[in-house]
């Protein structure tokens, strides 16, 4: 397998030139930028299993800890948070779904998910990249993803199928086939219209939430056709990074998370997207790393024994140094005046604040880059948080959004 | 937000009396009653008026009752005020006659508005099939054995069903994934080509095979040395599944569905009897599933298993259960001279076959079911003699057209499209399809029979039949408000009871309509409660409603449970399904759920239990003992699992799980604000000690006086759901790392006993008990509430629709006809399929 190392270097030489092909050919559907102001980019990164509290926090006040001290290279381009949180979450797994959304009680049944903040920001940006976001995780097509009416969108979690999809050009045979898939597929969507229309008929109700759900669907649909088509004509971006080898082995989470990671500044610097989202998820899988011997999900459980605790942390320090390796990706590459991170804003949290309490309020959140002013921390109130939208309404505003809500956000943040 | 947070929001906010502003705006069709406003100026306005800390504001409230969100509101303020619960015991009381009328004339003007709406557009929605059902009918009906599912989104995991219309979600990414997953119905479900090479049986050769040889090899740091070859049979020493993988065999499926699978097997070098693990791994992702385990003694056992196998699957064999050897060794342990001169426990397997796809027989086809189904009317035959056959190769299959090709798509168009329609398809859209294929200018029948190849069949068939896949009419549930017609009732009654669409017979009895009929439906329904396929819906609906769908959604600690596995996992769920389906077929009363003195089990199960040694794998009928604490859904070790949080369990989940799912009673959301405890296994403190403050506090103790008792009830069980007297808690030292093979039988214990457990408790109404044997005698007697529930979520799930205000009267007409027999279960099941709401839309 291609060690990262070789990836990332090799990757990083050949970005200059496709950077600007693609800005240029970028007008597909109008994006109205000029290319002497390179693009504002948001990145969001959630580990399911929570951090650690004590090791994650800085024990009283200034920004050193366990955790934070092994990013201290990053330190002045990054900003610690507490007493952030979403209201009413309740304290189950199930806040994984609305890290992103701030949906309210996600416990409770019949809870329908709300629309989350990287496609809330993408339908406001347009169809202006290839792709108007892409969804990462490091196990399965689990993401944090929500459409407006609650339903998850799949997660890329193959790094070599990403890289293929993103930067290997199709043989004109598979172009053809694929122009003809694209060809039926409207055709078939438009008998399904028709179709739709005609069962309307047949109900004869006015309470038709689901079939007008399916034809706006179908509509969406063949719109997302009509891109494909002419995206399909665009050349894609040349690299000289060869498509990375997948990890199969899931136990491998640290080094599954590094490959997917790795290759996020890529994808940002050929701007293939503008916004990103990558969920670590529980692997349900006794991670590969030395001393280590439980299963993760068990080992956030860890009842305050010391052994499990220890071994919980080997693997946190194991994320938060991928991590690590996905801001120094970012930094390592030049752009403009400054660098691609200064362009990107990356918040890494998780949607527990304490796994073992299984507590969702307190939440770990670092934002690194974005041109923030950076080095120190925000405090909010431990009691009464501050809800995480709040931020999500500064990051969308930072990527030139005009809103000034996010779901549950009463301000923005700013500091 | 809970009662007493109103409560002391009444207390410490003496707000005036800020009388209710009648909002006209809000008012739509019959006039609002007047005797509600004067309810809720008088009684509910000092806290529910305007901004406050509950969900509910009168101000803002609409009176619009078309409005769901609304008229749902409504519904819960007349629960409450019918209960008593509002307003609150220590606030000023209404006088009986105001509270009466108010009731009575919200309760009327609720029920007038659904009546309407529901006479103008049904009682439930339409809703989509989920994926399950997908996957489901392509298989029973078209003989498609792809994993489709997967294929489609995920289900919204918070919904109580998936059938639920109103929780059901619609996407693009459906669509999407509806053209992809019809592509591939397409291209491999119409599959001619070279037969498969298994229509006879076909060995697989491990004796002779150079992977197993690698294995034999290789020494056991690099993973050898745990199986060897003696004479022709295979000789396993170990559960792990690389040293035998099939597709490393060079064995392939060469098309998805079902194959026998037979293998002769028995111990090797035991004492006692081990188990035979199959498991199946799908596609590569490196995730492996059991799929048959079997005891085996030194006599030969001849073992036969149908399963669905497609191309890219692999199998492999696992050796479980083993003893070590006389010093105490596994095969890891054998010493110098390896596997070869090892003397502990294996299994030894002397062949093993393979022969499919098989049709619904269980005859070797070839083409395989989903081809002839995809193409009716349409032969096939081995092409004719040609030079492939000088190299031996089998004769590839070839399509025979008879009619105009016309003709042949009109015939396909209409046979598949009543299937997935599961109705007749009109004449209009057979025109519509067929108009989607270009025909040659002179389309006539050919004199001979005419071959073509698979890809020009599937040129021809193709476009339809994706059309087909992707229409409403087969993705949806719906139809026109009023009586369900005899297709759509067989669609609803089918996919209930067999999650998939109706089959040939319903369709007679929907044809001629006499579906309708009480006793032809009486007597289908119960042809499909003693049918195989009402297993799907045994297994669907217990993953919903007891959530064992999340069986592994958390692992429990191998340090203090190193006795879970996946064979005790299986048998888990399968005691569950078997005890399930059982009181449904034998009617048992519905009490039989929470306190029965049978259950199922197999010798593993048994053992967990403490039971009576039972031999063997199979599932089997077991009398419990007088004073067992088995028996009911409750003390399963299955739901015992999915309601503790992997390692430790906590009262409050298993109590809430208790009140929610066996009684349909959910408390209230904590308030915001309060600490979350911190579980601690290191043994100075039990989770009851932390819960303590449940009782001293007034706050907490509204809602844990009722959450509690069940929970600590359920406290004598551990995770994994053995009986327990004491709490295990870690004894391993940081840095100790035990070494557990996956599959063999624990010999060292690497927890001790830690505090005692405390199963007492007093019920909320103040009876006390002893341990969960007297909670259960205690639980029992709430069956008509628990049937209640039943009665509820059956209805829920099997019409897609939760049960409103409008449907009680009939819930309550349903329970008191079977009140006298103590509500058994399939009379139940029966009542709410006879009854208004099923039988209507």
């Amino acid at each position: 397998m291609l060690s990262r190392r070789t990836f990332l270097r090799s990757s990083g030489v050949a970005l200059a030139l496709p950077l600007l092909e693609s800005m240029s050919a970028r007008s597909a559907f109008g994006g109205g930028e000029t290319a002497a102001e390179s693009p504002r980019r948001s990145v969001f990164v959630c580990t399911a299993l929570g951090f650690l509290p004590e090791a994650f926090f800085p024990a009283g006040g200034g920004v050193s800890s366990e955790y934070l001290d092994r990013l201290a290279r990053h330190r002045d381009r990054m900003t610690l948070f507490t007493g952030l949180s979403h209201p009413d979450q309740g304290g189950e797994h199930a806040t994984v779904n609305t890290f992103l959304s701030a949906a309210r009680n996600p416990q409770r049944d019949g809870f329908r998910n709300s629309v989350s903040v990287d496609e809330f920001a993408a339908a406001r940006l347009g169809a202006v990249t290839r792709y108007p976001t892409l969804r990462l995780s490091s196990l399965g097509p689990q993401s944090q993803s929500y459409t407006a009416s609650g339903v998850m969108l799949p997660a890329e979690h193959s790094p070599a199928t990403l890289f293929a999809k993103l930067f290997l050009a199709g043989s004109p045979d598979e172009i053809r086939r694929q122009r003809n898939r694209l060809a039926e597929g409207r055709s078939i969507l438009d008998g399904l219209a028709d179709q739709s229309r005609a069962m309307r008929r047949r109900v004869g109700t006015t309470d038709r939430t689901q079939l007008d759900q399916f034809f706006e669907s179908i509509r969406q649909a063949e719109r997302d056709l009509d891109e494909s088509e002419v995206w399909l004509e665009k050349p894609k971006p040349s690299v000289e990074a060869e498509q990375p080898a997948d990890i199969m082995d899931k136990a491998d989470l640290v080094g599954r998370v590094r490959l997917m990671a790795g290759l996020i500044p890529l994808i940002l610097a050929t701007d293939q997207t503008r916004i990103l989202t990558l969920l670590i998820d529980d692997h349900n899988a006794v991670p590969t790393l030395g001393g280590v011997d439980l299963e993760h999900h068990n080992l956030s459980h860890h009842g305050r024994d010391p052994d499990k605790i220890a071994q919980l942390k080997r693997i946190e320090t194991g994320l938060i140094d991928t991590l690590g390796d996905l801001l120094d990706g970012l930094h390592d590459r030049p752009e403009g005046d400054g660098t691609l991170l200064d362009r990107t804003s990356v918040l890494v949290g998780s949607n527990l604040g304490n796994a073992n309490a299984h507590d969702a309020r307190n939440l770990p959140i670092v934002v690194a880059g974005g041109g923030f002013t950076h080095g120190g921390r925000v405090d909010r109130d431990r009691r009464d948080n501050t809800p995480l939208s709040n931020l999500y309404v500064t990051l969308l505003q930072r990527m030139g959004i005009e809103t000034d809500a996010f779901a549950t956000s009463d301000g923005s943040l700013t500091w | 937000m809970s009662l007493l947070l109103l409560l002391v929001a009444l207390l410490t906010d003496p707000a005036p009396n800020r009388a209710l502003v009648a909002d006209a705006t809000h008012e739509r069709g019959a006039a609002w009653p007047a005797e509600l406003n004067a309810l809720v100026s008088q009684s509910c306005g000092d806290c529910h008026s305007g901004p406050n800390d509950s969900a509910l504001d009168f101000e803002s409230l609409g009176r619009d009752l078309s409005d769901r969100e609304a008229a749902r509101m409504w519904v819960s303020v007349l629960d409450r005020a019918t209960s008593g619960e509002m307003p609150p015991p220590e606030s000023d009381r209404p006088d009986a006659d105001t509270l009466a009328a108010g009731t009575a004339a919200l309760r009327s003007h609720l029920i007038a508005a659904e009546s309407a709406r529901r006479s103008r557009e049904g009682r439930v929605p339409i809703r989509r099939l989920t994926r399950r059902e997908y996957e489901n009918t392509l298989r029973d009906r078209l003989g498609v054995h792809l994993a489709l599912a997967g294929e489609l989104p995920p289900e919204n995991r918070a919904a109580r069903f998936d059938t639920l219309a109103d929780s059901q979600g619609l996407s693009p990414v459906h669509i999407h994934a509806y053209l992809k997953a019809a592509d591939r119905v397409v291209r491999e479900g119409i599959c001619l080509g070279p037969p498969s090479h298994m229509l006879q049986p076909s060995p697989v050769d491990y004796a002779h095979s150079p992977y197993i040889a690698m294995w034999l090899e290789r020494p056991l740091r690099l993973g050898g040395q745990t199986i060897k070859v003696v004479g022709d049979s295979l000789v396993l020493f170990d559960g792990r599944p690389y040293t035998n993988r099939s597709d490393a065999l060079g064995v392939r499926f060469a098309v998805a569905g079902r194959y026998r699978m037979r293998i002769v097997a028995r111990s090797h070098q035991a004492s006692t009897p081990v188990t035979l693990g199959v498991n199946r791994g799908a596609g590569g992702n490196g995730g492996m599933t059991l799929i048959g385990a079997y005891e085996l003694s030194d006599e030969p056992r001849t073992i036969e298993l149908v399963e669905t196998f497609r191309p890219g699957d692999m199998f492999s064999l696992a050796a479980l259960e083993l003893d070590p050897d006389a010093r105490g060794q596994f095969v890891f342990g054998a010493g110098p001279n390896g596997v070869e001169a090892y003397t502990g426990e294996g299994v030894q397997v002397d062949s093993l076959s393979l022969q499919g796809p098989l049709d619904e027989s269980g005859e070797a086809t070839w083409p395989p079911t989903s081809t002839r189904r995809m193409l009716p009317g349409v032969d096939a035959r081995p092409q004719a003699t040609s030079w492939k056959q000088v190299f031996g190769k089998p004769k590839p299959y070839v399509a025979e057209l008879t009619q105009s090709q016309e003709e042949h798509v009109r015939q396909i168009v209409f046979e598949v499209g009543s299937m997935l329609f599961g109705r007749p398809l009109d004449g209009a859209t057979i025109d519509r399809l067929a108009a989607s294929v270009e025909f040659p200018p002179n389309d006539a029948a050919p004199e001979r029979p005419h071959a073509v190849s698979e890809q020009w069949i599937e040129s021809l068939a193709g476009p339809p039949l994706r059309r087909l896949l992707c229409d409403p009419r087969f993705l949806f549930l719906s139809g026109p408000a009023g009586p369900l017609d005899g297709y759509d009732l067989a669609a609803r009654l089918s996919y209930f009871l067999r999650g998939s669409a109706a089959d040939d017979e319903l369709l007679v009895h929907a044809a001629d309509a006499s579906l309708t009929d009480p006793d032809v439906l009486a007597a289908q329904v119960d042809r499909l409660i003693d049918d195989p396929g009402f297993d799907r819906f045994v297994a669907d609906f217990l993953d919903q409603w007891l959530g064992l769908d999340a069986i592994d959604a958390t692992s429990p600690d191998s340090i203090l449970y190193p006795e879970y596995d996946d064979l005790l996992r299986r048998a888990m769920l399968a005691e569950t399904r078997a005890f399930f389906a059982a009181t449904i077929r034998e009617n048992r009363p519905i009490a039989t759920l929470v306190d029965a003195d049978f259950t199922f089990a197999n010798g593993r199960l048994a053992r967990h239990y403490g039971l009576a040694p039972l031999e063997g794998e199979q599932m089997r009928r077991v009398a419990l003992p007088d004073g067992s604490v088995r028996g009911g859904l409750l003390t399963q070790a299955s739901v015992l699992k999915v309601t503790a949080n992997g390692t430790v369990t906590s009262p409050v989940k298993r109590g809430n799980f208790m009140l929610a799912a066996i009684l349909g009673q959910p408390p209230s959301s904590p308030p915001a604000g309060i600490e979350a405890i911190e579980p601690d296994t290191r043994g100075a403190t039990t989770v009851r000690d932390l819960l303590a403050k449940h009782q001293s506090d007034e706050l907490c103790a509204s809602c844990h006086r009722l959450i509690d008792p069940p929970g600590f009830a359920l406290e004598a069980f551990d995770p994994i759901g053995g009986f327990r007297t004491s709490y295990r808690v870690s004894a391993a030292k940081a840095g100790d790392q035990p070494q557990l093979p996956a599959g063999v039988a624990v010999r060292r214990r690497l927890y001790r006993d830690g505090p005692a457990v405390d199963a007492t408790g007093t019920t909320s109404s103040g009876e006390p008990f002893a341990d969960v044997r007297e909670y259960k005698r205690l639980l029992a007697a709430e069956s008509e509430q628990i049937a209640r529930h039943f009665v509820g979520s059956l209805i829920a799930y099997g019409t897609g629709g939760e049960v409103t205000l409008t449907d009680r009267d009939e819930v309550e007409r349903i329970l008191e006809r079977n009140r006298a027999a103590g509500y058994p279960i399939r009379s139940l099941l029966h009542a709410v399929i006879a009854s208004p709401i099923f039988m209507h839309r």
